[in-house]
């Protein structure tokens, strides 16, 4: 059934076809489409005229495990995260793998494959020892056998493999928009991990105090960048606390939703007092509680809130008073650019044509810290970036980030991010390492 | 062995050396691995230092660069694929090193988690160490894991997970080994890039690995084994 299915799209998309064998020609790998059953429906010209290497393995009785299997278990991997997958075919031969579906049920998969990623004369002594098994006219034929393999290069690889998965999108039905899903949770959850990780270089040994004070200090931080209208720097935060809140609630899910409901009441708190709508954050808001209940896993929570999230700055977007705005990303923009140097709130003040006092008003009304304190933000933030180069020493970062000297710099450091930059250097050291 | 690698050991100190056999894994080169590890043996240079100060940072430089977008799977997987050539020439020699043995590790990646380079790192650390590992393998139920402890008699339950969306199942397997009255004989580990201390508290798991290198101590602690000065060095 599926299968004739599939047969059909093809008759009636020739298009999609040639897609198909140009995806072939232009990577130089095989390509086939096979049904759920293993079954090969279509298949690149290119895979017809080079000599088969998996059937010279199977047929002389070499260890090998069924490229069906190889293939099933690549197709529900790649149904699983949403994308196309590379992995090892058989020994060293390797496959891409994109889903094809149906009304939201895996029916087949697109397979490019064989493909090498290695040229075989590299290929190590140990890597070839189940040859030994076989007689050598076997070996000989073998061996041309693999010369026919192609061998395509690692970013190559990395290219052909989201242009394999547009091509199973365009032979699903109705098409693929429901692994993007499962692609864009998936990517989330990396970046927590990523986060996570970092914590875990930064602070080698928190605790759940540490992590409280330091959920504490992000918070405000979102909220300022939220005030700011800063919205990737705001996302970026919200990474991090959802973080904090996985370390300590994943194995709990009632009280992981407690605290992402916490998390978004914050959020919203502080998008109506940046300018969205009240009507709209009280639909919000309403929404949260009503939606939270349908949620049952860790995941989805995590890709809502980021949604949510999404929903609450296009409000602020939409409706806050632009002018206050104007000038203090002006303003941040000037330090931004000039945080090496030795400002003042007059200078920057001057730049944008406001009196100093105004100026003041605005960064602590808007970002809810003083002046002074968001420049040494500023500079610790590009210091820890330098500090990752280990040639650079510390006196001369401080010099370059704006502070006058190295014990100043070392005592703003250690106030704002709770370690010496030396003991931050170190961390990020094991981090790269 | 390579003449000009050889020119250049003779010159250079053991650390230098380390950090290109470092360089040589994250660069994919096998040849550079073999070499440098083969030369260094010779050489005589203590074989948990080749591990654990040029082997293993080279695959974790590897992990990070992929983690931070600078690699793609294939690299990854070359990279892994060099890392495999110098562990094949020190696992043999680490092996014949150990006659007695501490323990029975029975370890594998949690249900659906299909990361193992850092499992195989912990593997071969623990091998070295003597214990005798029972490897499960990548996307271990629960059931897979108790059967496993039960069958195999062995102390130390280790599981490793690298997503997010995977670590719950550390939980499950250790709600199944209480339920199974196992737990009181057979000690949890665990481990993996997202885990932290406190979500091995919150799950009860006996210990918690930060990084695979501090795996044998951990594990020789939990069993209440003396170090015997021979232990991965714990960065």
């Amino acid at each position: 059934m599926a299968e004739q299915l599939l047969l059909n799209k093809l008759k009636e998309n020739p298009e999609i076809t040639s897609q198909l064998k140009a995806f072939a020609q232009i990577t130089t790998i095989p390509l086939r489409l096979i049904d759920s059953e293993g079954k090969t429906l279509w298949k690149s010209d290119f895979f017809r005229s080079k000599a088969n290497f998996c059937k010279i393995l199977q047929s002389n009785g070499f260890p090998t495990r069924s490229c069906q299997r190889a293939h099933k278990e690549a197709a529900r991997e790649s149904f699983r995260w949403g994308e196309a997958i590379i992995s090892k075919c058989c020994y060293f031969i390797m496959q891409i793998t994109a889903p094809v579906i149906r009304g939201g049920k895996l029916v087949g998969d697109l397979v490019a494959s064989p493909f090498l990623l290695v040229d075989p004369s590299e290929l190590q002594p140990e890597e070839l020892v189940f040859l030994h098994r076989g007689k050598p006219k076997i070996r000989k034929a073998f061996e041309k056998t693999l010369s026919s393999v192609p061998i395509v290069k690692d970013e190559q690889v990395g290219q052909a493999t989201p242009h394999l998965f547009r091509l199973a999108d365009r032979l699903s039905d109705p098409d693929l928009s429901s692994l993007l899903n499962v692609s864009e949770s998936q990517a989330l959850q990396g970046r927590i991990a990523d986060q996570i990780c970092d914590l875990k270089n930064l602070d080698r040994d928190f605790t759940s105090q540490s992590l409280s004070k330091l959920f504490y200090e992000r918070e405000k931080e979102i909220v300022a960048k939220i005030r700011l209208g800063d919205r990737s720097g705001a996302k970026e935060i919200l990474y991090q606390l959802l973080a904090i809140i996985l370390i300590q609630y994943l194995e709990n899910f009632e009280l992981l939703k407690i605290s992402i409901l916490e998390l978004l009441i914050i959020l919203s708190r502080a998008a109506a007092e940046t300018g969205a709508k009240i009507e709209e954050m009280l639909g919000i808001r309403y929404g949260f509680v009503t939606e939270l209940t349908r949620i049952k896993d860790q995941e989805t929570l995590c890709l809502w809130v980021v949604r949510v999230f999404e929903k609450l700055m296009d409000g602020i977007y939409e409706t806050r008073h632009a002018n206050n705005y104007k000038r203090l990303s002006k303003a941040l923009n000037f330090i931004e650019t000039h945080y090496g140097d030795s400002l003042t709130v007059e200078r920057i003040a001057k730049e944008i044509y406001l009196s100093p006092s105004r100026l003041s008003h605005i960064i602590k009304s808007e970002l809810g810290i003083t002046f002074g304190d968001y420049i040494s933000k500023v500079r610790v933030e590009r210091a820890k970036v330098l500090l990752k180069d280990r040639e650079l020493p510390i006196s001369e970062i401080a010099l370059e980030v704006g502070f006058p000297d190295q014990s100043y710099f070392t005592k703003v450091f250690k106030k704002i991010q709770r370690c010496t930059p030396m003991k931050f250097r170190n961390a990020s050291e094991f981090d790269s390492t | 062995m390579d003449n000009a690698i050889n020119h250049k050991l003779e010159k250079e100190g053991s650390g230098a050396v380390l950090k290109r056999l470092q360089q040589a894994v994250v660069q994919r080169d096998c040849n550079g691995v073999k070499a440098l590890t083969e030369r260094m043996v010779t050489e005589g240079v203590e074989l948990f230092e080749i591990l654990n100060q040029g082997l293993i940072p080279g695959m974790l430089e590897a992990s990070e660069r992929f983690r931070r977008g600078k690699f793609f799977i294939p690299e990854l997987l070359m990279s892994s694929r060099a890392l495999k050539f110098g562990l094949s020439i020190l696992r043999p020699l680490i092996q014949e090193r150990n006659k007695d043995v501490l323990g029975r590790v029975v370890i594998g990646t949690v249900k659906f988690d299909l990361h193992d380079i850092g499992k195989n790192l912990v593997i071969i650390l623990l091998e070295g160490n003597g214990f005798e590992v029972i490897d499960l393998g990548v996307d271990v139920s629960p059931e897979k894991f108790v059967n496993a402890v039960e069958k195999k008699e062995a102390q130390i339950l280790a599981m490793s997970s690298l997503l997010t969306s995977t670590m719950s199942w550390m939980k499950f397997t250790i709600e199944l080994l209480q339920a199974s009255g196992m737990h009181r004989r057979v000690k949890t580990i665990v481990g993996g890039a997202p885990v932290t201390q406190i979500f091995a508290k919150n799950i009860r798991a006996d210990a918690y690995c930060r990084e695979a290198t501090s795996a044998p101590s951990v594990i020789k602690k939990l069993l209440g084994i003396e170090e015997n000065g021979r232990t991965a060095v714990v960065k």
